[in-house]
């Protein structure tokens, strides 16, 4: 995520990381992390756990969230959610093409096919287009 | 866990940014798009 701020930043998406750690471990952390050091978002902190719990992303029995992701569109519904095994990071690269395929959908009124990426063109919705496409 | 459709619970959190301790409120971002990451702990790999 810290790599892709920028992506992030010219598609108009506020980035917010969470974790169940403390400000002070935060601060610490982006103090010498190499990858955190670069980092402008907020990481906020969930010391109650309940905001993880409210998202449905609690490991209750750890004290520590999933390696979840959510994508919030701009009237605060939920357009995107995904858990990882915490064995496996993210693909930010998958991430980055929801956010351009919730765009193009949204400014094009075109449905987004599988492995779409910018440059390609959408689908019609009509229903009279079922079966020909 | 929330779904696709439904609406992201509003929530307030103190952050560290940029050498700061700041307060977060999703509210605060309306009419924005917002990635929200939840990561397991500092000093992981994310």
């Amino acid at each position: 995520m810290a790599a892709q701020e920028e992506t992030f930043q010219k598609l108009g998406v506020i980035t917010l990381a969470i974790s169940t750690d403390s400000v002070y471990s935060h601060k610490v952390f982006a103090e010498t992390s190499p990858s955190a050091r670069t980092i402008h978002y907020p990481l906020l902190s969930d010391r109650s756990h309940s905001i993880s719990y409210q998202y449905g992303v609690l490991r209750a029995e750890l004290g520590i969230a999933y390696r979840a992701t959510f994508i919030i569109s701009p009237n605060h519904k939920v357009q995107y959610a995904s858990l990882y095994p915490p064995e496996v990071g993210r693909n930010v690269s998958e991430i980055i093409r929801v956010i351009q395929g919730l765009i193009y959908e949204e400014t094009t009124g075109l449905g987004v096919p599988a492995y779409w990426k910018p440059g390609m063109t959408g689908i019609l919705k009509d229903f009279k287009f079922v079966g020909k496409v | 866990m929330i779904y696709p459709t439904q609406h992201a619970p509003d929530f307030e959190a103190e952050a560290y940014q940029n050498g700061k301790k700041v307060t977060i409120r999703l509210k605060d971002f309306q009419n924005q798009r917002v990635l929200l990451f939840f990561y397991a702990s500092d000093f992981t790999f994310v």
